[in-house]
C-alpha cells in the first residue's frame, strides 16, 4: 500500500485550524494572532525547508554530507539548551555539546549497526530522522536535569549546607538534588514508554502506518526508538550533570548564585538565591 | 589564639550584612551571641567553617589564613547545629550516621549504638529509640538529635545557632553543661535569645546591623 499524497489544496484545510485556535484563544481572553501566525508561518518554512533538505540529502547520501548535517543538528540543539536551562556559566555550552555528541552519537551508532542493521552508520535515511527525534528528547531531558538540579538545590539549601558543615564534598551534599533531577529527566520517556500503545500511538508510528508499513513492523521500529531516545536521554542528563555540577559551586563548596538566569516557565528573572547567610534576617533568604 | 577575625564585611547586592568585625576567639572559651533579627549572627557563625565567604577583611585559623587550612578537615573538626533542624527520612540512628557516610569521615570509625545513646542523653533525649523513625520526632526531638549528631563527629569547635529554640524549661538548664561534659575543652560560641543560657557564656557579643556593638565578659569572679 502506497501512502496517500496530501495535495496543497488539501493541505490548506489543515490551516483553518488556525482559526480554530485563535477564536478558543480569544473566547479564553488570549490575544494570540500574532504569536500564532508567527509560529504557523515559521513551522511550514522550517518543514517544507527541511523535507527539501532532506530530499537532496537521501539523492546525493554522502556520509560527509551527512555527517555535516547531524553536526548542525547537534549545534542547534546545544544552542536551544544553552537559552532554555535556566543557568549560565563560562563553558555550558561545551559542557551541553560534548553531552549531547557523545551520547546520541553512541546511542545511534549502536543502534543503527545492531538493531537496524544498516548498510553503513551514514545512510541519510536511517541516521538523519532517528537523530532528529533521539536529539530532540535529549535535549528536552538535559534541559530538564539542569534545571531542576538548580531547583532542587535552591529548595533544601539547609540540607545542602548541613552537609557541607558536616565535611560533605558539594558533590555530595548535592547527591539528593542530583538524583532528583536526574529522576525528573527521564519521568517524560518512562511516561511515554508506559503509556504507547495503551493511551497514545506515538507519532512515529503513526507515520509509517500512513505509509503503508505493517503496523508489526512500525512497533518493532518504534520498540528500537523509544529505547534509543530513553538511553540517549539518561545518559545526556548523567553526563550533564556530572560535568556542570562543579560549576554550581564556589571552591568553599557554597553555591555560585551568580550562574542562576531566568524562571523557565514565565521566563523573567526570579529573585536569586542569596548566600546562606541569615538565620531569620531581612533579605537574607536561607 | 584559636581565631581571629580582621575587618571582616560582608556585602551582598548593595546590603550591608556584615561590617567591619573584628573579633578573637580563645581556644576552649564559650561565647554568647546575641542580637535582633536580621543583625548578621547567623552570618557571623557560618563564617567559621566558610559556609560564607567575606567580601572584605580576613579571618586566620591558629595564625593561619583561613583558606590556606584543608576545607574538608577545617568543617570536620567544627560542629554546627542549624536554626532550622532538617533531616532525612529514616531512623534516628540512620541520622546520626549520615555523616560517617561522607568521604571525610569514611575512614574513621563509626560510633555504635551504645555511644549513639550516650549522644542522645548529652543532648538531653534520654529515652530515644534509635529504630524511632525521625518523622514522628517533635521539633525538640529533631533539634535534640541534630545536637547528638554533632556531638558523635567530637568537634573541637562548636557553632550552635539557637540551640535552645525548640527544647523545654528541663532541656534548657541542661543542655550546655552536658554538651561541656561530652567535649571537654571544645570551644564553643552560641547564638541565643535566651538569658539563662548567655549567663552560661563566658563573653557575650551583641551584633546589630552586622557590627558588634557589645563584647563583655559575662561572668562576674566575685572576690
Amino acid at each position: 500500500m502506497s501512502p496517500v499524497d496530501i495535495s496543497l489544496s488539501n493541505l490548506l484545510f489543515a490551516y483553518l485550524a488556525t482559526v480554530g485556535i485563535w477564536s478558543v484563544a480569544r473566547a479564553a481572553g488570549e490575544q494570540l494572532g500574532r504569536t500564532l501566525v508567527v509560529g504557523v508561518l515559521r513551522m511550514t518554512v522550517q518543514l517544507f525547508l527541511m523535507g527539501y533538505v532532506l530530499i537532496r540529502l537521501f539523492a546525493i547520501d554522502n556520509p560527509y554530507l551527512t555527517s555535516f548535517a547531524y553536526i548542525l543538528m547537534l549545534i542547534f540543539a546545544t544552542q536551544l539548551i544553552v537559552s532554555r536551562c535556566g543557568v549560565a556559566f563560562r563553558g555550558l555550552s561545551q559542557i551541553l555539546g560534548l553531552s549531547l555528541g557523545v551520547s546520541v552519537s553512541a546511542v545511534l551508532c549502536y543502534f543503527v549497526t545492531f538493531v537496524i542493521r544498516s548498510d553503513s552508520v551514514f545512510e541519510p535515511r536511517h541516521i538523519i530522522p532517528m537523530a532528529g527525534m533521539i536529539l530532540c528528547n535529549s535535549m528536552n531531558g538535559a534541559a530538564l536535569a539542569i534545571e531542576r538540579f538548580y531547583a532542587a538545590l535552591r529548595a533544601s539549601r539547609n540540607e545542602f549546607e548541613t552537609a557541607l558543615a558536616f565535611g560533605a564534598t558539594a558533590a555530595e551534599a548535592a547527591r539528593p538534588a542530583f538524583s532528583q533531577a536526574f529522576r525528573t529527566s527521564l519521568t517524560p520517556m518512562l511516561l511515554t514508554m508506559s503509556s504507547s500503545g495503551l493511551v497514545s500511538i506515538p507519532g512515529m508510528m503513526v507515520g509509517q502506518i500512513i505509509c503503508g508499513a505493517s503496523p508489526l513492523l512500525s512497533v518493532k521500529y518504534q520498540i528500537a526508538l523509544l529505547l534509543a531516545m530513553t538511553a540517549s536521554v539518561a545518559i545526556t542528563s548523567y553526563l550533564s550533570l556530572k560535568m556542570a555540577i562543579s560549576r554550581f559551586f564556589t571552591e568553599a563548596g557554597t553555591f555560585r548564585d551568580e550562574i542562576f538566569r531566568t524562571d523557565q516557565l514565565s521566563g523573567k528573572p526570579v529573585m536569586t538565591p542569596k548566600r546562606g547567610c541569615g538565620g531569620g534576617g531581612t533579605g537574607c533568604a536561607r | 589564639m584559636l581565631f581571629e577575625l580582621r575587618g571582616v564585611c560582608l556585602h551582598d547586592e548593595g546590603k550591608i550584612i556584615l561590617d567591619d568585625i573584628d573579633f578573637s576567639l580563645e581556644s576552649g572559651e564559650c561565647v554568647a551571641v546575641t542580637g535582633p533579627s536580621g543583625a548578621g549572627k547567623t552570618t557571623f557563625l557560618k563564617l567559621f567553617n566558610r559556609l560564607v565567604t567575606p567580601t572584605k577583611g580576613e579571618i586566620f585559623c591558629s595564625g593561619k589564613s583561613l583558606t590556606e587550612h584543608d576545607l574538608t578537615s577545617l568543617r570536620r573538626d567544627i560542629g554546627f547545629l542549624f536554626q532550622e533542624v532538617t533531616m532525612m527520612a529514616g531512623s534516628i540512628g540512620e541520622v546520626l550516621l549520615l555523616p560517617f557516610r561522607y568521604a571525610a569521615r569514611r575512614a574513621e570509625p563509626a560510633p555504635d549504638a551504645g555511644e549513639m545513646l550516650r549522644a542522645l542523653s548529652a543532648a538531653c533525649f534520654d529515652r530515644a529509640v534509635l529504630d524511632q523513625k525521625t518523622d514522628t520526632l517533635s521539633g525538640g526531638e529533631k533539634q535534640r538529635v541534630a545536637i547528638a549528631r554533632i556531638l558523635l563527629g567530637k568537634p573541637k569547635f562548636l557553632l550552635l545557632d539557637e540551640p535552645t529554640s525548640a527544647l523545654d524549661d528541663s532541656a534548657k538548664s541542661r543542655i550546655l553543661e552536658n554538651i561541656r561534659d561530652y567535649l571537654p575543652g571544645a570551644t564553643i560560641v552560641f547564638v541565643t535569645h535566651d538569658r539563662d543560657l548567655i549567663g552560661k557564656a563566658d563573653r557575650k557579643l551583641h551584633f546589630r546591623d552586622g557590627k558588634i556593638t557589645l563584647n563583655i565578659p559575662v561572668k562576674v569572679t566575685l572576690v
